[in-house]
Formats: C-alpha cells, structure tokens, sequence
C-alpha cells in the first residue's frame, strides 16, 4: 500500500492514481516553486499537494508521522523575492536577502504566537514550527470542509440569509480573538472554512512593522482598502473589519467590493439594490457606509458591523412578532363582531320564518 | 469579467446537474453538466466530469489543449470508472464548457447542455444540441422553437460516457472578447422553460450578472409551475 499525496489515503502500488481522489502515483510536471511531494520536516511531518499559494508563502497536505492524521503545511516563500532550487531549498535573491530574513522572522514569530493561543474554536489550531529548506514551516490544524471560494465557485451570489448565517459566526470568532488581544490580519474568502458544525479561520496575516518592507514582502489583500495597509496600529485595528465586511458583500453580490479601483476612479462602490441584488435596507445601508467610507474612520469596529448584519433580523423578527401580536389582538373582535352578524342573521330568518 | 451560477433541483429527487468554475491571474473555466443514469449515477457522472476539469485546469498553464484535453480524458475517465463500478455502467453526462484565457474565449460542449453567446444584449451564437429534435431541425422537419417541446428532446445522439467511435463533443473556434459581451451556460432543465427572447430582454435590463442570473430563474420557475420540473442549472458571464 502506498499513501497517496493528494488526499493522504492509502491505496495499492498496482493502481496509477489514487481512487479516491485521482491524484497520480508517479507525480509528472510539478511545479518548480512547489516543494517536492514526500519531502520530510522534523523527521516527522510529510509534506504532501500544494494546495493553495499567497504572497506570504505555499499551504501543502501534509502528514503526521507520529499521531499518524492529516495535517496542514505552510511554508514561508515570497515569491517576488525568493526561488526555490534542487525542488526543496529556498533562497533568496541576493539583493533581497535582508527583507528575505525579515519576513521569515515576522512567519515565525507571528506562529508562535498564534501556537501560544492554544485551543481556540474558530482558528485552526496550530501545532508546531520550525526553520528547514532555507525558510521556514508551521504545522496546522487540518480542517474538513469548503472555504468561501469554493462555495462561491458552485454557487455564485450565496443566499443572504445563510451569507449573513456564516457573518455573525465570523464576527463572533473575530471578537474573541479581539479579546485575546489579537486579530487575524489577512481575511479573505480563501482564509474562511465552512465546516459542517463551524467557521474556521486559517493563513493569519503576518505583522511586518515596516509598512515598504511589507509591501515588497506581501502582496496587498484585496479585500482591505489600501488606505490602512500605511499605518501598523491602525492595520491592525481595522484590517479585519474592513475584511469581513468585504467579504459580506462578495458574497451577497457575486462581486468583489474592488477598493483601490473606486477610489482612484473616485467612484462609491455599488451598493447591492444597484445591482439588482436584495439585502434587507438597514445591512445595506450600514455596510456601503462602511465600504464607501473613510477606513480611518473610529467608528467603525467589530460591534458595529455585527450590529448592521443583524439589524435585519432583529427587525424581522420585530415585525413577525408585532403582526403575531395584531393578529392575536384583532382575533376575538373579528369573532366577536362576525358572531353578532351571526345572530342578527339568525334572528332575522326566524322572524321572517 | 464577473460570473454568477445556480443549480437547483426542481421536483427531482436529487440534482444531477453539476456546476463549477476556477479563476486563475490569467485564465478562467466554467463548467457546467447534466448527469444522465438513475440511481445517483449520473450525479456521479456530472460531478466527477466537472471536478476533472478544475483539476486539469489547475494542473496546466497553457491551454491551448485544455478543451480537447477535457473532453478526451474525461471520457476515458468515465468509461474506466463504469468499467470498475458495474453497478454505475449506466453513468453518462453532457457537459457544456466555457474557457476564457486573457482576452480570448473558447468553448465545447456534448449532448444538449447549451451556451448562448451575446455580443451588445443580443444573441449572436449558440451551440446546436446533440438530440433527436435538434437532427429534425437540421433536416427542415420541425423549427427551432418546436425542440421545447419535442416528445423526443430528451434523446440524446451523444453525451459523454457513451462509447465514441470518433470524437463526438464540439469545439468552437477561438474568439477575441470584446467589451459587452455575456455567456450563458445552461441544462436543459433551464432553456426548456425560457425562450430566447426573454434572455436577450433580461439580459439588457439587468444591473449585474446575478440580476440577470435571478431575473431568468424566477421565469424558469414560474413557467415550470405546476410541472414536474428536471434540475436546472445555468452559469452566466460578463465581460464589460
């Protein structure tokens, strides 16, 4: 039996490609920026299929030798800055070798601290660190189950009503890790996993306190206005925010907000009734006065944003109950005055009886 | 480019319908099938089919051969798996693709799952079903409109899964976008209950793909009331 590289299942050395997921056995035209599939960490941890790759490095299927379960890779690898040689060691470019060295820094630090949370329901946990390769790795949590762009590549705008479900989940998860003194930094519909029972955040944002050294490093997340990327205090006070809100209306609209573009084409972004798009008025209302507003604006805090998600359902439910409570006003005089009907009808055909 | 896709299941017991779409910096694919079979097979068929493309898709960077690619292996790909799984022998599926690679787009498609092409709100092309209404329409023995309600439209000459004796899908020619310009990719269950002319009317009155998208299902369902309605899918894309 041979453990497969793409799902970590193990299936007969007779067979080509896995069947369960199809991956192959004998692994052809893998990409050169990718680590090689089998490669060992900590004389532990399998490195498995790359799965998904940001600026701030490459997420594989990996393996735990020890506790034998699935588990995730990341690895620190800037693209712009560094390659990959012989398919496992990282270098950086000459010229960039001290920003290189910063950045793995930053990686590290950053998931240790994260590691040091411990167990936190709406982040997947993560487990281990280490410097190998030139770069550097931690090991994650896996976690069963879809992020919001695999949601929205079968089915494109999703349901307010379940959009806003998913919302309130990720405000919560957002609001503990606020209490814990900490935030996420690097929200995005890839870094949101729907699970049966849950939301799980993964790919944590890094804190580079350099605000050019960071642009140079990694690439601006689409989903927060450029704006804050310049001020580190305030990155960290709005970036995720900004982010869930962004995410709310990729989701509700099938559309990206696209920030930078408006705002130096000094256009507002459409709000989603300009789009032919139903949100209940209050979201809409309160989420473009976030969207199209002033990122610097104090104002605009976690709290807020729960509150404009769930305006609607507050005042839904405002609304059932108030006609519930008319109906159940109304009901005795309606019967009562039919009732009185009744009788004169009544009395009426016996007299004429 | 913006996209907006739904599948739903109408009165059936399960959707067989599968759709799915990838974007990368340069490229995107949109995919869309409807299984044929009983019994979950051509679930099975669709969804395996359309997985196969966002695989195949992800694991190349040019795609010049993407589409031949698709249709080839994931024939084979079928006939295997209904070779090795008797019991789902009977899995077939059409299958109804959109590439869009920088500024050009291609297509192919098999069986009676549909793309309507639209330059400036109106129709300029669409893809020929490979049916029994559709051979009568080339042969001048019923008109176009008369393949929605053909007793025979469910007759498929080729899907995928079928043996071929030579390759049976379609691919069209490669073309550049222009601005204005939208795709809708769609199951039979979706054309059956929505004319032609009202997706060009929709479309020019739409505010965004996911109106226009919204606008055309609440025809479908309200055409469909009453009836005992297949799955329905459709992808729409716009390039503006």
């Amino acid at each position: 039996m041979i453990k497969c590289m793409g799902c970590m299942e193990e299936y007969s050395e007779k067979k080509q490609e896995c069947p369960y997921c199809g991956y192959p056995q004998e692994i052809k035209n893998i990409n050169p920026s990718y680590q090689t599939p089998g490669t060992i960490l900590s004389e532990r941890y399998m490195i498995g299929r790359a799965f998904h790759q940001d600026s701030i490095g490459i997420s594989y299927l990996g393996w735990d030798n020890l506790i034998e379960k699935k588990i995730v890779i990341k690895e620190y690898f800037p693209e712009n800055i560094a390659f990959r040689i012989d398919g496992r060691e990282i270098v950086s470019e000459p010229k960039w070798e001290k920003l290189y060295e910063t950045g793995k820094k930053a990686f590290f630090e950053e998931t240790q601290n994260w590691g040091q949370l411990g167990k936190f329901h709406g982040i997947a946990n993560v487990y281990d660190q280490m410097m190998q390769y030139g770069t550097a790795y931690y090991v994650r949590e896996w976690v069963p189950g879809r992020t919001i762009r695999e949601i929205v590549e079968r089915e494109n705008p999703v349901i307010f009503g379940q959009a806003r479900s998913w919302m309130r989940q990720l405000i919560q998860i957002l609001l503990e890790l606020q209490q814990a003194g900490r935030a996420h930094g690097n929200l995005s519909i890839d870094n949101i996993v729907v699970t049966d029972e849950e939301i799980k955040l993964i790919n944590f944002g890094m804190r580079v306190n350099d605000s050019k050294a960071r642009g140079k490093l990694f690439e601006e997340n689409p989903y927060i206005p450029r704006e804050i990327y310049e001020d580190t205090e305030l990155f960290w006070q709005k970036a995720d925010v900004y982010a869930a809100a962004a995410v709310f209306y990729r989701m509700v609209t099938g559309e990206m907000p696209h920030f930078q573009e408006k705002r130096i084409r000094k256009e507002k972004i459409k709000a989603p009734a300009e789009l032919g798009v139903w949100v209940h008025p209050e979201t809409e209302k309160g989420l473009m006065a976030i969207l199209n507003g002033d990122p610097k604006r104090k104002e605009i805090n976690l709290k807020k944003l729960e509150q404009i998600v769930w305006t609607a359902n507050q005042g839904m439910r405002e609304k059932n109950r108030k006609r519930e409570e008319s109906r159940n006003y109304f009901l005795p005089v309606f019967v009562g005055i039919e009732g009185v009907i009744v009788v004169i009808l009544a009395i009426i055909l016996i007299l004429v009886w | 480019m913006t996209y907006a896709m739904l599948s739903r299941q109408g009165k059936r017991e399960n959707n067989e319908d599968s759709v799915r779409m990838k974007e990368k910096k340069e490229a995107s694919v949109f995919l869309l099938a409807d299984g044929l079979g009983g019994h979950g097979a051509g679930e099975i068929a669709s969804d395996k089919t359309t997985s196969y493309g966002i695989h195949l898709f992800e694991s190349v960077d040019s795609y010049e051969r993407y589409l031949k690619d698709l249709f080839e292996n994931g024939q084979k790909r079928l006939l295997n798996m209904q070779r090795e799984q008797h019991a789902l022998e009977q899995m077939k599926t059409t299958l109804v693709t959109l590439l869009i690679d920088g500024r050009d787009a291609e297509w192919g498609h098999i069986g009676d799952s549909r793309l309507y092409f639209f330059v400036g709100g109106h129709i300029r092309q669409r893809t020929l079903d490979h049916s029994v209404p559709q051979m009568l329409v080339k042969s001048g023995e019923i008109s176009e409109n008369d393949i929605r309600t053909h007793p025979d439209r469910n007759r498929l000459l080729r899907v995928m899964g079928s043996e071929w004796n030579r390759n049976s899908y379609e691919l069209s020619r490669r073309i550049t976008l222009t601005k204005d310009v939208s795709f809708l990719l769609c199951s039979d269950g979706f054309w059956e209950y929505i004319v032609e002319e009202w997706m060009e009317n929709t479309l020019q009155n739409a505010k965004s793909v996911a109106h226009w998208l919204n606008m055309m299902e609440r025809i479908v369902v309200e055409n469909g009331r009453g009836r005992y309605m297949d799955n329905f899918s459709a992808i729409g894309v716009w390039i503006r």
